[in-house]
């Protein structure tokens, strides 16, 4: 019989590791879609388009470490934390990954469609 | 759907109200994330086949290279296993979420096998992460941005 602090600590052992894994993004992601963020704005050979487009990936960069955060949170003390911090996190990974999805689906429909014409 | 089929383990201990409303509500989440990366799955096999389409139009019959010479093998790679990684991590999310909420509105609590299967998203979800994060990286190092 397994009780639910058990249940939690399995949950929360591969927790940690999706945690590590996006707060690494998350770094890895800011510092540089930041930086093609200020090329864009400073030098001449990249527009509007550029800037855009690299808004796009910060958005979900910064958004993933809130759920990174929390997910190890989630692991060092799970009764603590509990599921309802959980869903928070899950809200921001879902909308972090939704954005970057559709943006994904978008930008890979279009530029297709256009090659097949 | 073998995963409806599942044995639930009814011995575990039962979940608080805010507990059952937030679990109910993580696997309605794990649901829209299935969604999402579905579509994150499908955009990066559409660029997958756009780089083999490229290749195509750069191949000329008088340069005397293969059609294989101008494939741009390093962003196909990464697009397309991403592309794998994102199909089988929407299909986790699914499996889980409907477990979860299956176990949770039956028997108010959270079965073994539901454990082990979010586990296994979790894992996936980790790899899929790190492999969009490489993706990001190659197209911003790439295109010099």
């Amino acid at each position: 019989m397994s009780s639910l602090k058990e249940k939690h600590e399995r949950i929360s052992s591969s927790s940690a590791l999706l945690g590590i894994v996006l707060i690494a993004a998350s770094i890895v992601g800011f510092v540089l879609v930041s930086r093609s963020v200020i090329r864009s704005l400073t030098e001449e050979f990249l527009n509007d388009y550029h800037f855009i487009m690299s808004m796009i990936f910060l958005i979900p960069s910064l958004m993933l470490l809130l759920p990174g955060l929390l997910l190890i949170r989630f692991q060092r003390n799970p009764h603590y934390i509990g599921f309802r911090k959980v869903k928070t996190g899950y809200i921001f990974l879902l909308v972090s990954v939704g954005i970057v999805g559709i943006f994904s689906f978008l930008i890979g429909g279009f530029f297709l469609l256009d090659i097949l014409k | 759907m073998d995963i409806l089929d599942d044995e639930i383990d009814v011995q575990g201990d039962d979940l608080g109200g805010r507990d059952r409303t937030a679990l109910i509500n993580i696997g309605t989440i794990l649901l829209l994330k299935g969604i999402a990366f579905l579509l994150l799955g499908l955009g990066n096999f559409f660029i997958s086949i756009l780089i083999i389409r490229q290749a195509k139009y750069r191949y000329s019959y008088q340069s005397g290279q293969s059609y294989f010479e101008k494939i741009e093998w390093e962003p196909l790679i990464l697009f397309s296993v991403s592309s794998l990684l994102a199909f089988f991590t929407g299909y986790f999310a699914f499996r889980t979420s409907v477990a979860l909420k299956k176990s949770i509105r039956e028997h108010n609590l959270i079965a073994p096998a539901v454990t082990q299967k979010w586990s296994t998203y979790h894992q996936f979800a980790a790899v899929l992460v790190g492999f969009v994060a490489v993706d990001v990286t190659y197209l911003i190092v790439k295109h010099a941005l």
